[in-house]
């Protein structure tokens, strides 16, 4: 298709996507991991645990969803892959376009940057110097993206490396490319 | 001249105190360029700019002044709730001690109290602040942290800061003028910040960004930053999951 990812994005979310209220969304999650929090006892590993899990259940379902609206072609490279991510699929999903970036010379591990995170709207993580330093407040996002991934055969490790709920600069997620769980894809030395 | 705001109250539905801050001069947690403002403590000489050797027991008498104020409003809106109609904003409750003191009742009960010094005050652009406050406290509602519990009162940093925002960009940035003029004063206040060095970044976020028109709405959208309570405020078609650029934030 000669259209950019980002062209396809903007066209789907106009077009074929229901929308729903974004304060709905905002709260709904925020009361999820309030709610995890206070069930485990504010032990945030397991929290970021349990988010991760979450979104691995969620990812695995949602890739259907997303190739059916989307209909992108196939990806052939991981870079591929990151800007139908970035590009694409967030932008149906959350309607924000992270940027994909600090790409290893392997191309095997690259960073998505969101300037804006609309699951982290009005938080301000509870103040018991625990949460500051462990708790990722959208690590379900990781879990999603790990999810996603597997299901077309892409074995992928993503974390928060920052985040702005906890005084960094900017949210940062890391994703790593394991590895291809097919031969057709060609993605560098493997 | 124009007038400073004092006191910043709110109060919760069973009339328990949630957060009472004063910005005045004497109050503790005033920025020290309100020390150099005249005609500020022409009421209460026993609290003027003191040595550190009475300082503190001034700091505490305007704090138990400032509850006592909070409390009197109390009884103000009390007295007035069964005549007012529809209206959240209760106007001028009372004056004493040379401080005016205006209130705004919410929906929810929640009880907004500002206490400003002499002057004039034009009741469109105090109904701007107190909602701009209104937006603050949604904010920190919608935590999901923070646990609602109306006796508690409210210690959060990013309302604090998001407070004295407010009361900065009225303070700090108002020119000597008259009251005719005050309708424009968004504009010229956003002009005056940009060029004002001390604290200009908080004070524009109250007013303005360039793109703004200085209506009273606008301010209130662009000081809010985030979705507003009310999503027909959004200029754009869809009322979704919205990209936020349409009411971004001013840093």
């Amino acid at each position: 298709m000669a259209r950019t990812p980002r062209q396809v994005g903007e066209e789907v979310w106009k077009t074929r996507i229901e929308k729903v209220n974004a304060e709905l969304v905002t709260l709904t999650y925020g009361s999820v991991v309030a709610q995890l929090c206070k069930d485990f006892g504010n032990d945030y590993i397991q929290v970021n645990e349990q988010l991760d899990k979450m979104g691995y259940n969620i990812g695995i379902r949602l890739i259907e969803d997303f190739l059916a609206r989307a209909n992108t072609s196939r990806c052939r490279t991981f870079k591929d892959t990151a800007e139908i991510i970035s590009k694409v699929g967030f932008k149906i999903f959350l309607n924000i376009t992270p940027t994909v970036g600090n790409w290893t010379p392997d191309n095997k591990q690259f960073s998505l940057i969101f300037d804006e995170n609309p699951l982290a709207d009005f938080v301000e993580l509870p103040d018991d110097g625990k949460a500051v330093n462990e708790l990722w407040y959208s690590n379900v996002l990781c879990g999603v993206l790990r999810g996603a991934l597997e299901m077309v055969q892409t074995q992928v490790e993503a974390q928060f490396v920052s985040d702005v709920l906890r005084g960094h600069e900017t949210t940062e997620m890391r994703v790593t490319l394991i590895r291809i769980l097919e031969d057709e894809m060609p993605v560098g030395d493997d | 001249m124009v007038s400073r705001i004092y006191l910043v109250a709110l109060m919760g539905r069973e009339n328990n105190p949630l957060y009472v801050r004063g910005f005045g001069p004497e109050a503790p947690s005033s920025i020290s360029r309100d020390q150099d403002s005249t005609g500020a403590s022409s009421h209460d000489d026993s609290c003027s700019l003191a040595t550190t050797g009475t300082e503190v027991s001034t700091v505490r008498d305007t704090e138990l002044r400032y509850q006592f104020l909070a409390h009197i409003s109390l009884d103000v809106f009390a007295a007035r709730s069964p005549q007012k109609t529809s209206d959240s904003d209760f106007g001028l409750l009372f004056v004493q001690d040379g401080m005016a003191m205006y209130g705004w009742m919410t929906n929810t009960g929640v009880k907004i109290v500002l206490g400003f010094a002499s002057g004039e005050v034009i009741s469109n652009e105090i109904r701007s602040i107190f909602r701009a406050i209104h937006f603050a406290y949604i904010s920190l509602v919608c935590n999901p942290f923070y646990s609602v519990d109306e006796r508690r009162p409210i210690h959060s940093r990013k309302f604090d800061i998001s407070l004295r925002r407010i009361v900065d960009a009225w303070n700090g940035t108002t020119p000597v003028h008259t009251p005719a003029e005050s309708i424009s004063r968004a504009s010229v206040a956003s002009q005056q910040s940009t060029s004002n060095g001390s604290g200009s970044g908080a004070s524009t976020v109250y007013y303005s960004n360039t793109s703004n028109n200085g209506t009273v709405e606008g301010i209130v959208m662009s000081y809010s930053g985030s979705r507003s309570a009310s999503p027909t405020a959004l200029p754009s078609g869809d009322s979704g999951i919205n990209s936020t650029s349409a009411t971004m934030v001013v840093r």
